[in-house]
């Protein structure tokens, strides 16, 4: 069954940036299906969503679990007909390590947690996408795939630089079924990810704040509104772009 | 949609092509646009028109953007129209006028196309920023020959582009800290009078089949792109330079 409502599916959308992005599609019109991996955050966002008058429902899943994977995305779009707008939001740091003792599964885990999740998602929703309306993913990349990270984030920036790759190739190879893909490289944004450290290590986020031109934080909002734009026919020449979303943090990339 | 209502914009060479699709976007936005020109007074005239017919207010200001002079007139003339603030500047004048090898371009030839490309979008700059303030936004238009070359006999005009996108990351740091936000367009191959006139019909149908989307872009889609980084939703976005050709160039 196809439905008249565009649909957007967002994984890792229970908090952060993610949840920003499904409120904004939701405001727009967009039927919204998000993804995560805690239930009860999951359903709790739902219940906000809903209040709003936004049609919405949750499926929680790991994104770097491949069967996991295709059994829901295909659930979503059977119930749904279509996918209009995959956004890639799910990833992660998954922690700090220098190479000398960094574990291979720890590797695995960070490459998985944001190439894999990419790879898994967007694979299982072509069939999806091509039933869309001028359908688009939006991956994430980030600064850290271009100066591969701060201290230990070396394999975060590793496989940040993959997406933006990926983001590519993909866009390559879903061109002739009118799929635009395209990523968004936040920069330093106002979510527990980075907000953390405000309290742990003020020093390192003074630091931050200092190499941002606009000299604040990002809000989740300003990464959401540049999502809006990229899935919508005003983007409609735009593919295979990334898009630095860091208040000229990334200048030069 | 309104998310420009009651801004005030100027777009240099805003008659035709390109500059005249993001004339046109601007006020459909709500902007009221100052559209300059330098030859096509016709085309001015007409992007008034279609503005005013849409109920928004626009102006056409002839001034070459490459003479010092002209952009003080211009400058005066935005004023008097619209008051001391402008919102949104687009740097989009500009042009390749021939293309000429490295043994075939003279002196003359080269003050041109970098004055036409470069000192415009330096200079209009320098002459509008102090009526911008916290929350305005500096467009400037690239191409996508400042990624990759640019064409046959186009090395002036592709590295006069260079240069803009260059000027564009420097202006977003040294403006940054004003809240005025700085970024660059760079178009692929959008279906223009300037192809028509300086590039040949089979090299565009080679370049659209081997573009993703397998096109030609629009005007009108650049002028999107642009609509949307003079928007309050481009808050967080400065220093930018968004290649918008249908992904075919991977700077």
């Amino acid at each position: 069954m196809s439905t008249e409502k565009k649909v957007t599916v967002i994984t890792g959308a229970t908090g952060g940036i993610g949840f920003q992005v499904a409120k904004r599609l939701g405001k727009e019109g967009y039927t919204v299906v998000l993804n995560g991996i805690e239930d009860e955050a999951g359903t709790q966002r739902v219940k906000e969503l809903t209040s709003e008058g936004i049609t919405a429902e949750y499926f929680g899943f790991d994104v770097t679990d491949e069967e996991a994977v295709n059994s829901n995305i295909n659930k979503i779009g059977e119930k749904y007909g279509k996918i209009d707008a995959l956004i890639n939001n799910a990833g992660g740091l998954g922690g700090r390590s220098r190479f000398e003792e960094m574990t291979t599964e720890f590797y695995r885990g960070v490459m998985a947690l944001n190439l894999d999740s990419t790879f898994f998602v967007s694979r299982a929703s072509i069939p999806f996408l091509k039933k869309g309306e001028s359908a688009s993913i939006i991956n994430y990349t980030s600064i850290a795939g271009w100066n591969a990270g701060g201290p230990g984030a070396g394999i975060y920036g590793t496989s940040k630089a993959a997406v933006h790759a990926i983001t590519r190739a993909l866009a390559k190879d879903l061109a002739e079924y009118g799929i635009r893909v395209n990523a968004v490289s936040p920069g330093t944004i106002d979510t527990p990810f980075h907000t953390q450290i405000k309290s742990t290590k003020p020093e390192v986020f003074a630091s931050w704040k200092n190499n941002i031109l606009l000299g604040r934080l990002g809000q989740p909002e300003e990464v959401a509104s540049v999502i809006s734009f990229l899935v919508s026919d005003d983007a409609s020449f735009l593919t295979a772009e990334t898009i630095q979303v860091g208040g000229g943090q990334g200048l030069g990339i | 949609m309104g998310r420009l209502k009651g801004k005030i914009a100027v777009v240099t060479g805003g008659s035709r092509d390109i500059g005249r699709a993001i004339s046109i976007k601007l006020a459909s936005e709500g902007c009221k646009v100052v559209v300059n020109y330098l030859n096509s007074e016709s085309g001015a005239k007409e992007t008034v028109e279609e503005i005013k017919s849409m109920g928004q207010e626009a102006i056409a200001v002839k001034a070459d953007v490459s003479d010092l002079n002209d952009i003080g007139a211009l400058k005066e003339k935005v004023a008097t129209a619209f008051g001391n603030k402008i919102d949104i500047l687009v740097n989009n004048a500009g042009g390749l006028f021939a293309r000429k090898t490295l043994q075939e371009f003279d002196e003359a030839f080269y003050d041109l196309v970098l004055n036409v490309n470069f000192k415009s979008t330096v200079f209009v700059s320098q002459a509008f920023e102090p009526l911008m303030g916290k929350g305005s936004a500096i467009i400037n238009i690239s191409s996508q020959a400042a990624r990759d070359g640019g064409g046959g006999g186009s090395a002036l005009y592709s590295s006069s582009k260079g240069a803009v996108t260059t000027f564009t990351r420097a202006m977003a740091k040294e403006l940054g800290p004003k809240g005025i936000r700085v970024n660059a367009v760079c178009p692929g191959l959008i279906g223009t009078k300037f192809h028509d006139d300086f590039t040949k019909d089979e090299v565009r149908q080679k370049v659209a089949a081997g573009t993703p989307l397998r096109r030609e872009g629009a005007a009108a889609e650049v002028a999107d792109l642009v609509a949307y980084l003079a928007s309050d939703e481009a808050s967080f976005i400065t220093g930018n330079n968004i290649d918008i050709n249908g992904g075919l160039a991977f700077s």
